[in-house]
């Protein structure tokens, strides 16, 4: 607070510190209007000094007067004796339909009446009322005295309460109302440091006419408070899950895969057929697949290449022993899984050592609830190589799940038509306890051979994204992921390890 | 997949001692079996689509029984029965009947359930829900063979479960059954299979007769099949007859098939079961592991092969009849792979010296992404399919419709990502009450023409004194750092915009995308009170000129 010889205030401080060591006690109000400030600002500095020992802040009651409304008029157009007064000096004498005659109000005239007979100015007789002069003016120092008080109350204060303002109060010239009064008094500190009060900068916002100084020595930057919280900012930002899957596209890149993309709309030959699920098994039924409406445009998603066409059904009859129907490979769908994409891909490339992936949305016949959804994503991959194996899926699963800091996979055995051996991969979620997500297989010989592959092993799966989504984001229904609401993006935090955090493991 | 429920007393009796659940739970993950509830003695269970044998407590008790190590596994006593089916005038439509004979067996009211619960499950499954397969299971001794199974203009019997003899035409329009599989035979040639009495056994494959049913008294049991696949129908009958065979068979008799011989030489040679050579190459390649020739033949047997001949390569084995799934040597490399634990097999993934890359698609919209939000704009995620009514009510006319929908609200195909980023917009205006919004979508939206999937960035600019200059700004900012210069064209053929107020987005001569001011009435029917500026860009079509 500087050397003892100079107390250096900030100045909003400084300009009521001086105010107070002259006038010793003032009214906020009063100190308000002095400093040229509203009330409600001026109390946070005073709390300020009264915190350092210089002022104290009296709250009472008190009684505050203003003129009313038709003391107001009186003062205007005359008091309503001052008026008698005045046709009487002129007349002498009035009857009393004379005074009714004078347009006063029957109350104002009683009034009237009353007050010159109490300062002797007039005489009441039967006939009517007389003057007399030689007492005008004790009624004149009355209406002098009245009005003068009467004046002071044009904008209100503290009601004195001696004779005159008790008589105003009585004559409805004044109203009086109870308020709190808030008053400021400096204190002995204040007034023997008075003399070494000094004026001090005190910057809240840099300026540039701050920066501009050369010395920032008399500076006093305010000092903020951290206790008090810092306002909440609006933002824009991009959509968690959105961010979540880009996160599984930069694990999947950085373990040596590229990056395949396939149609939504498939026929049933890419994502049935293909697969070596035969076509009267339980997973083609309409109740589980979603079916085109009109169907019959099947050139324009690549058409169905005849060899393959050929193939596969020579393929479905001898391994699987029914016969196989080209129209119900045709039939256009919403695919039902990513795999279609992996095969797709296969056909395209066939032998060779590769590793693509793909994530995507996938479609299935249900109806919104916590667990389920119509429409959500898959993490399909294939890895191709002769001597890719089923050991080589295991450890992709377990370095996938590391990435994503989902810890240990526990593997069991599993079916799929299209892979052998097949496995369905765990991972511990938080609540539900070992959950599985991680399902794959490698892709039979019914599959690879019509396409092309022999002698070639492919380790496929196709994992659930919205599941590890929600584990990472500690999300119980999935369908928070698809939200379009603006505030739940702003809020929602990253899952640690999108961070970089490291995760669970 | 198939959802089995056994009671533990019978399986322990089919074993032959008793199992604890722990031990049960255990042994299940060897077979696939996920356990869905256990409630008392009641067990229910999914198993694997491809195990039909493990439809049933009997044939999971089989496979308990090899897995435990109780038994070494055996073939089974097949041989011809003196019984034939005559299948001469056999409906064309329905042209193949299979027939095998059960004898010795000793049934209660839990064996029977289990045998109508692979009935069942099979029917469902690997019979095309009857319409390739249907299965029938008589007690022999009601019938007086030979059997006949053939086309017949009308058939008058007392189908099982009713007292009264019926038409094959009311059992159609009347029986549950009838309704349930009416579709699958003709009217006037009802596929028939009947005894030389003329007692009918059944009318495939709708409902069997109440005359030959079989009861808890029934000690010879005659399964037939008839349909369309016959090597589906073997695989089914043999599965079916195996099950019979483990209630206390004594044999197992095909009946041959006159006029088709192939059916019963089919369904015998299936019964007998197949040989395969598993390579050990095959094993180590395919699992990248290897349990050792010590441990594969122990391995093998427990999973119910009867191991022929092991060399220095090779491992010859006796596949069992009921193991229909197994096509190949890798089912069994399967196996082999379940016996050594998956959680025990392990390494090093070896990262390919190819780098990994991400599709150019996803790339151009990551920057997109941060581009926009960089521009104040917020992004949000909603679903391809939408709802018709919506897409009407915006002016739209063309989209891909689905044709077996589960709600109206998700029937079709978003054709662009406009429509529900105008939604989103709705939504959060009127929650929160906002002023303003700024929001996009990057996502895939389906040609109604082509079917084909394009990746999309749609956004919107809503607030007091937006206009379509808001909507062209951002454009142009977000392409000129693509190092893209758009031209903007007059464009009219946008009804959500007003007229003269929206504009293509051409790049190079190819249109790339939209910006419009959305049309008072389109703000109406969103209950905006501000005007909105959108956009939507073709990233698909960005990519070729980029």
């Amino acid at each position: 607070m500087g050397s003892p010889s100079v107390v250096k205030l900030p100045p909003r401080l400084y300009d009521i510190a001086v105010l107070l060591a002259r006038f010793r006690s003032l009214p906020v109000s009063e100190l308000a209007v002095a400093l040229g400030r509203r009330e409600q600002d001026v109390m946070r500095d005073l709390a300020e000094l009264e915190a350092r020992g210089f002022i104290r802040v009296l709250r009472r009651e008190v009684r505050v007067a203003e003129v009313s409304d038709s003391g107001r008029r009186y003062l205007d157009v005359g008091l309503p004796e001052e008026r008698l007064v005045e046709v009487l000096l002129k007349t002498g004498r009035l009857s009393f339909s004379d005074l009714r005659g004078l347009g006063m109000a029957e109350d104002e005239l009683n009034a009237a009446i009353g007050i010159l007979r109490r300062c002797g100015v007039a005489e009441i007789g039967r006939e009517g009322i007389t003057l007399k002069s030689e007492r005008v003016r004790a009624l004149n120092e009355y209406v002098e005295r009245v009005k003068g008080r009467l004046r002071e109350y044009l904008s209100p204060r503290e009601f004195k309460d001696e004779e005159i303002d008790r008589e105003l109060r009585r004559r409805g010239l004044i109203s009086v109302r109870e308020v709190k009064d808030l008053r400021v008094e400096a204190t002995e500190v204040l007034l023997s440091v008075a003399s070494s009060l000094t004026r001090g900068e005190v910057v809240t916002v840099v300026t540039p006419e701050v920066i501009s100084l050369s010395n920032w020595d008399h500076i006093e930057f305010k000092p903020f408070d951290l206790s008090v919280e810092p306002p909440k900012l609006r933002l824009a930002r991009k959509h968690f899950f959105v961010d979540i899957i880009d996160y599984m596209r930069e694990v999947m890149v950085s373990l040596g895969f590229e990056e395949v993309k396939g149609p939504h709309v498939e026929l049933e030959l890419w994502n049935f057929d293909v697969l070596f699920v035969p076509q009267y098994h339980p997973s083609r039924r309409p109740t589980d697949v979603y079916r085109i409406k009109g169907g019959g445009q099947v050139a324009v998603l690549g058409g169905a290449p005849v060899s393959l066409v050929n193939e596969v059904k020579r393929y479905h009859e001898a391994f699987a022993g029914y016969t196989w129907d080209q129209e119900k490979a045709l039939r256009l769908i919403l695919r039902t899984h990513c795999t279609a994409v992996s095969v797709r891909t296969l056909f395209e490339r066939g032998e060779g050592e590769y590793r693509v992936f793909t994530i995507d949305r996938v479609f299935r016949p249900d109806t919104p609830d916590p667990t389920h959804l119509m429409e959500f994503h898959q993490l399909d991959g294939i890895m191709v190589g002769r001597n890719i194996s089923f050991k080589d899926l295991l450890q992709f699963f377990r370095e996938f799940a590391r990435a994503l800091g989902l810890g240990e996979v526990r593997f069991k055995p599993a079916y799929f038509p299209f892979t052998e051996p097949s496995v369905e991969g765990y991972v511990k979620h938080p609540k539900l306890g070992w959950v599985e997500v991680l399902p794959g297989g490698m892709f039979r010989r019914q599959v690879l051979e019509p396409l092309g592959l022999h002698g070639y092993n492919v380790a496929a799966w196709g994992i659930g994204v919205d599941r590890i989504a929600m584990i990472l984001l500690g999300i119980d229904d999935i369908r928070e992921l698809y939200s379009d609401d603006i505030r739940e993006v702003e809020i929602r935090r990253p899952p640690k390890v999108v961070l970089g955090a490291g995760g669970l493991s | 997949m198939p959802v089995v429920s056994v009671r533990l007393w019978d399986l322990e009796r089919l074993v032959g001692r008793s199992i604890d659940l722990e031990e049960l739970r255990r042994l299940a993950d060897f077979l696939k079996l996920e356990f869905e509830e256990v409630r008392g003695d009641s067990i229910t269970f999914e198993a694997p689509h491809d195990r039909l044998d493990l439809y049933s407590a009997e044939g999971l008790a089989r496979a308990i029984v090899l897995l435990l190590g109780l038994k070494k596994p055996t073939v089974y006593p097949v041989g011809w029965s003196s019984i034939h089916v005559d299948a001469r005038g056999a409906p064309r439509y329905r042209p193949y009947v299979m027939v095998v004979v059960v004898r010795g067996v000793k049934l209660d009211d839990e064996a029977i359930s289990q045998l109508f619960q692979l009935q069942e499950k099979l029917h469902l499954t690997h019979c095309g829900n009857r319409e390739l397969v249907s299965i029938g299971l008589y007690d022999l001794d009601t019938i007086k063979p030979p059997v006949y199974y053939r086309a017949v203009a009308t058939a008058e019997f007392r189908p099982l479960g009713y007292s009264t003899s019926m038409s094959a035409e009311t059992i159609l329009e009347t029986t549950e059954k009838g309704r349930l599989y009416g579709h699958l035979v003709r009217r006037g040639k009802y596929p028939l299979l009947v005894d030389s009495a003329g007692t009918v056994l059944s009318l495939p494959p709708i409902i069997n007769s109440e005359d030959t049913r079989i009861t808890e008294r029934s000690r010879n049991i005659l399964i037939d099949v008839t349909g369309t696949e016959p090597r589906l129908m073997a695989s089914v009958l043999a599965t079916m007859a195996l099950a019979v065979y483990e209630r206390g068979g004594e044999v197992i008799e095909v009946a041959r098939v006159v006029s088709r011989e192939e059916l019963g030489e089919m369904l015998f040679s299936t019964l007998l079961g197949r040989e395969l050579i598993v390579g050990l190459r095959r094993v180590e390649n395919l699992i990248g592991a290897s349990p050792g020739l010590e441990k594969i033949p122990e391995y093998l047997e427990r999973y119910g092969y009867r191991v022929l001949e092991v060399t220095e390569s090779y491992v010859k084995v006796w596949v069992p009849p009921y193991r229909v799934d197994v096509i190949d040597e890798d089912d069994i490399v399967e196996d082999i792979a379940i016996s050594m634990d998956y959680n025990a097999i392990g390494g090093y993934l070896e990262v390919p010296a190819a780098r990994g890359s991400v599709h150019p698609l996803e790339r151009v919209t990551r920057f997109v992404r941060d581009i926009l939000v960089g521009m104040g704009f917020t992004e949000v995620a909603n679903f391809i399919l939408t709802d018709p009514d919506y897409l009407t009510s915006l002016g739209y006319v063309r989209f891909t419709e689905i044709e077996n929908p589960k709600m109206r609200t998700y029937s079709v195909l978003r054709p662009s990502l406009l429509p529900s980023v105008l939604a989103t917009v709705s939504r959060n205006v009127k929650k929160y009450g906002l002023q303003d919004l700024k929001v996009f979508e990057v996502g895939d939206a389906v040609d109604p023409d082509n079917l084909t999937t394009s990746r999309r960035v749609s956004g919107s600019i809503y607030g007091s004194g937006v206009t379509l200059t808001d909507g062209l700004a951002t454009v142009k900012t977000l392409l000129e750092i693509l190092g893209i210069k758009p031209v903007f064209e007059p464009f009219d053929g946008l009804p959500i915009a007003i007229p003269g107020r929206a504009a293509k987005v051409v790049v190079k001569g190819i249109t790339t995308g939209y910006v419009g001011e959305a049309h008072p009435r389109v703000l109406k029917l969103l209950e905006l009170r501000a005007p909105l500026a959108f956009f939507e860009i073709l990233i698909s079509e960005l990519l070729r000129v980029l």
